[in-house]
């Protein structure tokens, strides 16, 4: 793994701890929990004000508003996305939320989807288009070609498999950590 | 409101999309906007052969707000080529950069 360093982080280790949970219990931190949309655009917009970074908020945008759009409905028990970030030191990003999970999601268009690596892979890496003339499923390629065309760093699981991106290098794994819908962390320049 | 949302020459038609907002991030809005449009913005009778996207003044694009803006244009005025102009804000760039590679 080359994001180990992104893991270490206090935040990230009880962000993954809560997403484990079979039962979250509370929201992982009541003023990072945004219920909705219109909540989750104005912590974005204070990111965009704080940042000026057009690309950051985007990306944000992109992996944010994806919680909606495959769970509205559907979450396990907290709804909504964990946004929060640390825009002035360590120029970081947390988004979580307790959906179905990329592979849950994919396995309605692809049913045979062999694993939760095999799923990230796919939401990366492939569009998916089952409702042409719209591009869905191009959200996480515009998120991985913006991370490495910029030198960011990401860190993206859902269930067991992740996907990392650092130095411009695109990868995947299978975690120890089985979780309950998707975290992605951030790091920006 | 389609004469302050737009101006229309001979076969071309520009639509200001900060009109819709700077900060253009969700499929719900990119929806919502296009509805809006196709209902105020493009007469009932719309045969122009161009439209024109102005992005002055928008903050931060995404491709999900893009791909339904884009996709219900392209879906209901089948004939029309599309044309991008002020595009120099980076997550507009990238933004239709990705939905250009991406295109069927």
């Amino acid at each position: 793994m080359i994001v180990n360093d992104l893991l270490a982080y206090e935040t990230v280790k009880k962000l993954i701890e809560w997403l484990s949970r079979p039962q979250a219990g509370d929201p992982f931190h009541q003023a990072s929990q945004c219920a909705s949309r219109d909540l989750f655009q104005a912590k974005l917009d204070n990111l965009f004000q704080q940042t000026q970074n057009s690309l950051l908020a985007a990306v944000c945008g992109e992996i944010g508003n994806n919680s909606f759009d495959h769970n509205l409905g559907s979450w396990r028990d907290i709804a909504g996305v964990s946004f929060d970030y640390s825009a002035k030191e360590k120029r970081l990003v947390f988004l979580a939320d307790r959906g179905q999970g990329v592979r849950q999601t994919l396995s309605r268009i692809i049913p045979n989807i062999s694993s939760d690596v095999e799923a990230i892979r796919t939401a990366f890496t492939k569009v998916i288009s089952g409702r042409s003339p719209e591009q869905r499923g191009n959200g996480l390629k515009f998120v991985a070609a913006v991370v490495g065309k910029n030198n960011w760093r990401l860190y993206f699981q859902s269930g067991k498999g992740y996907a990392e991106i650092s130095g411009g290098n695109l990868n995947f794994g299978e975690s120890t950590m089985d979780i309950n819908g998707c975290l992605a962390v951030l790091q920006y320049n | 409101m389609a004469v302050w949302l737009c101006y229309n020459t001979t076969n071309k038609m520009k639509i200001e999309i900060k009109k819709f907002g700077t900060m253009l991030i969700s499929r719900p809005a990119g929806k919502e906007a296009f509805a809006a449009a196709k209902a105020y913005v493009f007469p009932p009778n719309f045969t122009d052969k161009v439209i024109i996207l102005d992005f002055t003044g928008v903050e931060v694009l995404s491709p999900s707000w893009a791909d339904e803006f884009i996709s219900g244009i392209k879906g209901s005025y089948k004939d029309c080529r599309l044309e991008f102009i002020n595009t120099q804000n980076q997550s507009v760039k990238e933004t239709l950069d990705i939905l250009s590679a991406l295109s069927p």
